[in-house]
């Protein structure tokens, strides 16, 4: 009996993919990802509504907010410091995890597959899943707020564009990263939102360097509006920030992604899972 | 891929591509009622058709390039604090992406006024900016805000004070002081106007005299702009493609900035000029000048070519000079002169004072 013939990285890849999509779209973990997508849109279906009836939503210092700083600030507030890291720290982590947490990577092991493909082929699957909800989201929360006020879509519509390629990238960059985390370490989840609502937090007000070793920096370098001064920890944020141009933000994302991907399958094509009796 | 999986999403691609054509459908049609060419700023809606003066800078793309870095680092130092660009609550580094100023057509003040009135000139910043900030700010330093068509302008009128830097005790600010200039001496000081800020847009500002700014906020597709002005729009184009550009109607621009009458007499009949700028690692600087006829701009060209003859003479001594002398350019034909070259760092590092060596003290 000829041996199984060994599948190439790409093929193997696009098979993990194809399995992995519907693992990650019907598991528990998706009424998380429905509430953190749905959220600002029921948000945004609300502020829409109050402002159809007449009722102006939110006021600072006395000024009513227009639709594109209300949009801006969900934005930043919601999208860029919850959705997006939270998001890729629940599934990037999940990626290796769920596999050896179910006892189930042993058969993708006997596979006649590169086991680095097994994690690119996740991963994959994980990107298309996350901005195929996140995305859309955005797209919606954009269209019910932006009117308010005034505000023109048409005038916007750049800034809407330059959005949904920052939260894609920090998709990205985050499920890396957290992929890398989910084949490292033992309990991954603990891990992850302890890199996103520690270590970036503070790394992000302390004055030096070592915010460079963060993706939020690079990520926020990226946004199209203004910082909404909402805290303390925003103001010394923006007080101590030297924002980095696009081109090297761009850049340093792109190559946190790489490396991320690449350590998370080098750690699953070296490591041996002891599965727990 | 399950049939259920592959439908959810090629469901949510659907939707997404639906907002994306929508938006982008707006987009081209906001564009369309800009009416403003490819490659001019959006902006150049709020410039009314009569303006004498325009001018674009690409703020971002300016104070990301080398030349900045390198004029920063030679004015502060290696070690020196970095310049901070902030005004009334807006940084120029970070939230400022570029900016559009004109200068709207007026009638010419009286001779006896022309040193004392500053043309008046309309800034819009686009950007990214926090009102309530702004707004803070210029009512921190005695503005007023005042609602105009659902938009707010703050007002800061020339004789209001900062209430927080009043000491107790101290007069209202329209109680006259007493002189002690001697009887009908005319004052030297320029006349100052009332400022405003107006949210344009909630990317766009507009900061100037307050009829200007209710003006910008006022001007919409059916109000005609500078596009319908063809003599300004030609010089535009051929700038755009520069990150810095200035131009404007020669005869009228030099009235209303106070260019002694001696000097303009002397000067051949100007009609148009524009100066640009491209900024990089250099600038490379042109100037162009379009005259009333054939001959005022062969005499501007022979003008020019005795200067920079000059010029070339009092560079033989300096290595440094002679390099950009060669970048010197004169060109032209009919009514236009055009004049470009080129500046360097090291040609700036020639012209500043060279810092002495810092030794360290002995113990």
């Amino acid at each position: 009996m000829n041996p199984p013939r060994r599948l190439s990285f790409l093929a193997a890849t696009l098979r993990v993919f194809d399995i992995g999509v519907g693992q990650l779209l019907w598991s528990r973990r998706t009424v998380f990802m429905a509430l953190a997508a749905g959220g600002p849109v029921l948000l945004a279906v609300v502020f829409r509504g109050l402002d159809a009836a007449g009722v102006s939503t939110i006021r600072v210092n006395g000024v009513r907010v227009g639709g594109p700083a209300m949009f801006g600030g969900m934005i930043w507030l919601l999208y860029l410091r919850f959705v997006v890291p939270v998001l890729g720290a629940f599934y990037g982590t999940a990626l290796v995890a769920d596999e050896v947490e179910d006892r189930t990577i042993t058969y993708l092991f006997t596979r006649p597959i590169a086991r680095g493909s097994i994690v690119v082929g996740k991963y994959l699957a994980y990107l298309v899943c996350t901005s195929l909800v996140v995305l859309p989201s955005v797209m919606a929360v954009y269209l019910l707020l932006t009117p308010i006020g005034g505000g023109s879509i048409g005038a916007t519509f750049p800034s809407l564009l330059k959005d949904l390629g920052l939260l894609a990238l920090g998709l990205a960059v985050y499920g890396a990263v957290f992929a890398f985390i989910g084949a490292r370490v033992p309990r991954p989840l603990v891990a992850g939102l302890v890199l996103v609502f520690g270590w970036e937090q503070v790394a992000l007000i302390v004055p030096g360097y070592l915010r460079r070793l963060t993706v939020a920096y690079y990520l926020q370098s990226l946004v199209p509006h203004a910082m909404p001064q909402d805290d303390t920890i925003t103001a010394i944020q923006s007080l101590f920030s030297e924002p980095p141009s696009v081109e090297s933000s761009v850049a340093w994302l792109f190559a946190i992604l790489v490396a991320g991907l690449w350590l998370a399958a080098r750690t699953l094509e070296t490591r041996e899972y002891v599965l727990e009796q | 891929m399950t049939n259920k999986s592959r439908y959810f999403l090629v469901g949510s691609a659907v939707i997404l591509l639906v907002g994306l054509g929508g938006g982008m459908l707006a987009y081209m049609l906001y564009q369309r009622a800009a009416g403003v060419p490819a490659g001019l700023p959006v902006e150049l809606r709020y410039v009314p058709a009569d303006a004498q003066m325009v001018a674009y800078a690409d703020v971002r793309s300016v104070m990301a390039s080398d030349m900045r870095r390198e004029l920063e680092r030679m004015t502060t130092g290696r070690r020196g604090q970095p310049p901070l660009y902030e005004f009334a609550g807006v940084d120029l580094e970070k939230d400022v992406n570029r900016v559009v100023l004109y200068m709207p057509a007026e009638p010419d003040p009286p001779a006896a006024d022309a040193d004392r009135q500053l043309p008046r000139v309309l800034l819009l910043a686009q950007g990214k900016f926090e009102q309530p900030r702004i707004e803070q700010f210029v009512t921190d330093h005695g503005g007023v805000i005042e609602d105009h068509h659902g938009k707010h302008i703050v007002i800061r009128h020339q004789d209001a004070p900062a209430p927080s830097t009043l000491p107790p005790g101290t007069p209202p600010p329209n109680t006259p002081l007493p002189s002690t200039q001697p009887p009908n001496t005319p004052p030297q000081r320029r006349v100052q106007r009332d400022m405003a800020v107006g949210f344009v847009q909630p990317d766009l500002i507009a900061i100037g005299p307050p009829e200007l700014v209710r003006q910008a906020i006022d001007a919409s597709a059916a109000t005609a702009n500078v596009t319908a002005n063809a003599d300004l729009m030609t010089l535009m184009r051929g700038e755009a493609s520069a990150n810095a550009w200035v131009v404007g109607r020669f005869d009228a621009v030099s009235r209303r900035m106070g260019l002694p009458s001696v000097v303009r007499t002397q000067m051949p009949p100007l009609r148009l000029v524009a100066a640009s700028a491209t900024i990089n690692s250099g600038v490379k600087a042109a100037i162009r000048a379009q005259t009333a006829d054939a001959a005022a701009a062969e005499q501007l060209r022979d003008v020019v070519r005795g200067a920079i003859s000059f010029a070339r003479l009092q560079a033989r001594s300096r290595p440094e000079l002679q390099d950009a002398m060669k970048t010197v350019e004169l060109s032209g034909t009919g009514t236009d002169v055009q004049l470009s070259f080129m500046v360097t760092p090291d040609l700036l590092h020639s012209f500043t004072p060279q810092r002495p060596p810092v030794t360290p003290s002995a113990p």
